[in-house]
C-alpha cells in the first residue's frame, strides 16, 4: 500500500506564482493515470484554495497526500481567519478587495466550488490563527 | 549509434550531422526526445507533430517526413487540399493566381480549405448556441490545430471534454471531395490521390486522426516550402502569359478566398468573420501550454471560445512555410483589403447541414482519449516516491548533461528503466555543488 506527501508552500499577495502548486498537483496524478474527471476536480478545489490564501489570508501552504484510494488536498494558512463560515461558503459572497476584483477574482464562488468538487469538505477558521480546508477526492483502487 | 532516420513519425533525425546538443529535447513540450550516445532519439509515441525541434536544430539535421512534390507527378488523379495560409506566402500573386499555379504544376483539382473551414465555423456558432450561456461546457476549445488536439490529448486529459465536438472540417472535406470528384469525372475513387499542403508537420502521418479510417485513396502531405520555388515559378508564368481557361476553378471549393476567409492562416482568423465574439485567441506554443494549464485550473470559464494555435502568429508561423511570418501576415492585409468578389456560401444551406449532423460524425470524448491519450505507462504511487528519492540524489540543474530534458524527466527515465543514474553527469564528475534540500 503506497502513499505520498508533498507539501508546496503559498505566497501571500504572489499572483504569478500562485496555481504552480496545483498544477504541479496536476501533474502528479497525469503520471499516476488518474481519471480526467478527478484531474478536474482536484485541479479546480486546488486552485481556489491556492488564491484564498494568496487574496485574504497570510502565507500558508497545500499539502497533497495520496494513498491507493483516496487525494487529499489540505490548505492551510496563518491568516486573520474566517468570522462567519456560513456566510463565506454562500455563492457570490466576497470580501475581496477591488484590486482583486478588477483582476477577475473574488466572484465568491470559490468555497461553494470547492464543497461542489470534492467528495468530502472540511473548512476550520480560528480568528487571528488561521484557517484550513481538507478536501477528499475518492480514486477507487488503483 | 542509433539512427532514427526511418521512422513512421512526422519528422526524421539524420544522426550524421548531430552534435547532442540537446536543443531539440528541451523544446520538445512532449518530452519525446532524449540523447543517447551523443545523437537525438526520438521516442516516436510521444511525437505530436509540432515542429518545433526542427527549427531549433542548429545543425539542420531533423526535416519533416513529407514527401518530394515531384512524386505528385507519378500519380494518375493528382488534387491538392491547400491551407488557406497559402496565399500569404505570396504579396504579388492574387489567391487566385496561386491556385492556377498549382494547376499549371499538373495537379487537376485544388481545394481551398478554407471553403470547409467557414462551415466549420458556423457549426460552432450554433455549438455555442445549443450550450447556452457560459459558463456552461466553457470555454469551448477549438479543434482546428492538429497539434492543439494531441496536446490536449496527451497532456491536459481533463481538457478533452471541452472540445469542439464536431468533426474537423478536414475529414468532412476529404470523404466529400473525393467522392464529388470521382463521380463528375467518372472515374474510380481510388484513382485519385489527394496532396495536403501544409505548413506544418503535422499531417505528415498517415494514422493521424485527419484522415478517414479505411480511406482508399493515397494522402500525402506536401510542406508549403518543397513546392515554393516550382508554384512561384508557374505563377509567374502564368501572368505573363494569356489567360489559359483550363486552370479556371470548376467547383466551387476551387474558388479563392476572398474578404476574411482568407485570415484562416493567422492566429484570430477562425473567428474573425464570426457572431463569437467573447474569445481568446493564443498563438505559440508556450503561451498555449500556459493557457492550457490555466483552463485546467478552472479558470476562464466565462468566455466562449479559445481558439489555439502552437505556431506563433497562427499558421504563417509554421515551421514548414516559405516566408517569414510578420511579412506573410501583412500579404495577407494586402489580399483582404482587395475588392470582395462573390461569397462563396450561403448560410442556410449550412444551417441545414448542421440540423442533419452532418458535421458530426464520431468525435466523442472517448474516441479522442483512445486516439491520442496518454501513451506513456502509468507510474505507481511506489514508483513516484522513487522518483522522489532519484530526484532527491540529482543535482537539479536541469542541464540535459543527462541526455534527458530536465532532471524530473530523467528520474523518471530511471524508474522506467530506461536510463541509469550513472548517466547524470555533474553527478559522475563530482560537479555536484548544491544540494541540501
Ligand atoms: N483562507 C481564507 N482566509 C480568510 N478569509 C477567507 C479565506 N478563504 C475565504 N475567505 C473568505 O471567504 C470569502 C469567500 O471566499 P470564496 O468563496 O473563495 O470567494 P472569493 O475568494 O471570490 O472572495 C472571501 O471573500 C473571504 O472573505
Ligand atoms: S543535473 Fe543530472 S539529471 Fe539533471 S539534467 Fe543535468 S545531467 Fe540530467
Ligand atoms: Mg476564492
Amino acid at each position: 500500500m503506497g502513499s505520498l506527501v508533498k507539501i508546496f508552500p503559498i505566497k501571500h499577495r504572489d499572483f504569478i506564482h500562485a496555481g504552480k502548486p496545483s498544477i504541479e498537483i496536476k501533474n502528479i496524478l497525469k503520471t499516476l493515470n488518474t481519471p480526467r474527471e478527478i484531474i478536474r476536480r482536484v485541479a479546480v478545489c486546488g486552485y481556489e484554495g491556492e488564491m484564498n490564501v494568496v487574496m485574504h489570508a497570510r502565507n500558508g501552504q497545500i499539502r497533497l497526500e495520496l494513498s491507493n484510494t483516496m487525494i487529499i488536498i489540505k490548505i492551510t494558512d496563518k491568516g486573520p481567519g474566517i468570522p462567519d463560515i456560513d456566510q463565506a461558503m454562500e455563492k457570490g459572497f466576497s470580501t475581496a478587495l477591488d484590486e482583486f476584483r478588477e483582476m477577475g477574482f473574488g466572484a465568491g464562488m470559490g468555497l461553494p466550488n470547492m464543497k461542489k468538487n470534492a467528495d468530502r469538505f472540511e473548512i476550520r477558521s480560528t480568528p487571528e490563527k488561521g484557517t484550513t480546508v481538507r478536501m477528499e477526492f475518492a480514486t477507487g483502487e488503483r | 549509434m542509433e539512427n532514427s532516420k526511418d521512422l513512421p513519425c512526422y519528422v526524421a533525425f539524420n544522426s550524421q550531422h548531430c552534435t547532442g546538443c540537446g536543443d531539440c529535447a528541451k523544446v520538445c513540450p512532449t518530452k519525446a526526445i532524449r540523447i543517447k550516445g551523443g545523437k537525438s532519439l526520438l521516442l516516436v509515441d510521444n511525437c505530436i507533430g509540432c515542429g518545433l525541434c526542427i527549427n531549433v536544430c542548429p545543425q539542420g539535421c531533423i526535416t519533416p517526413t513529407t514527401i518530394p512534390a515531384q512524386s505528385s507527378k507519378h500519380t494518375p488523379f493528382p488534387i491538392i487540399f491547400v491551407a488557406p495560409v497559402l496565399y500569404s506566402q505570396f504579396r504579388d500573386a492574387t489567391p487566385g493566381e496561386v491556385l492556377k499555379g498549382l494547376k499549371a504544376m499538373g495537379f487537376k483539382h485544388t481545394v481551398d480549405m478554407s471553403y470547409f473551414f467557414t462551415m466549420f465555423k458556423r457549426a460552432t456558432e450554433q455549438h455555442l448556441i445549443n450550450l447556452g450561456p457560459p459558463p456552461e461546457g466553457r470555454p469551448v476549445i477549438s479543434t482546428m490545430c492538429p497539434v492543439v488536439l494531441r496536446l490536449i490529448a496527451f497532456r491536459f486529459p481533463s481538457l478533452i471534454d471541452l472540445l469542439h465536438p464536431v468533426l474537423r472540417p478536414v475529414s468532412v472535406m476529404v470523404k466529400d471531395v473525393a467522392a464529388f470528384i470521382a463521380n463528375h469525372h467518372k472515374i474510380d475513387l481510388r484513382a485519385i490521390s489527394i496532396f495536403y499542403l501544409n505548413p506544418c508537420p503535422t499531417k505528415m502521418n498517415p494514422k493521424g486522426l485527419s484522415l478517414p479510417h479505411g480511406s482508399p485513396y493515397i494522402t500525402r502531405a506536401i510542406g508549403i516550402n518543397q513546392i515554393y520555388a516550382e508554384l512561384n515559378k508557374q505563377i509567374k508564368a502564368l501572368q505573363n502569359s494569356p489567360l489559359d481557361k483550363t486552370l479556371e476553378p470548376v467547383f466551387e471549393f476551387e474558388e479563392p478566398p476572398t474578404g476574411k476567409s482568407l485570415l484562416w492562416g493567422i492566429s484570430g482568423g477562425e473567428t474573425a468573420e464570426s457572431t463569437i465574439k467573447n474569445k481568446l485567441c493564443i498563438s505559440g506554443m508556450n503561451e498555449t501550454l500556459e493557457y492550457l494549464e490555466k483552463i485546467e485550473l478552472g479558470l476562464f470559464k466565462e468566455y466562449d471560445f479559445i481558439e489555439f494555435r502552437t505556431c506563433r502568429e497562427g499558421c504563417v508561423g509554421g515551421s514548414l512555410c516559405a516566408v517569414d511570418k510578420y511579412v506573410a501576415k501583412n500579404n495577407l492585409q494586402q489580399h483582404v483589403d482587395r475588392p470582395k468578389s462573390k461569397e462563396r456560401h450561403r448560410d442556410n444551406l449550412l444551417k441545414d447541414l448542421y440540423a442533419e449532423e452532418r458535421f458530426f460524425d464520431t468525435l466523442t470524448s472517448a474516441k479522442m482519449e483512445k486516439l491520442f491519450g496518454q501513451r506513456k505507462e502509468p507510474l505507481s504511487i511506489e514508483d513516484l516516491t522513487r522518483v522522489n528519492q532519484i530526484l532527491k540524489q540529482l543535482p537539479g540543474y536541469n542541464c540535459s548533461g543527462c541526455g534527458a530534458p530536465d532532471c524530473q524527466t530523467f528520474a523518471e527515465d530511471v524508474i522506467r528503466e530506461r536510463a541509469s543514474i550513472s548517466e547524470c553527469s555533474p553527478l559522475k564528475t563530482g560537479d555536484d555543488h548544491t544540494k541540501g534540500e
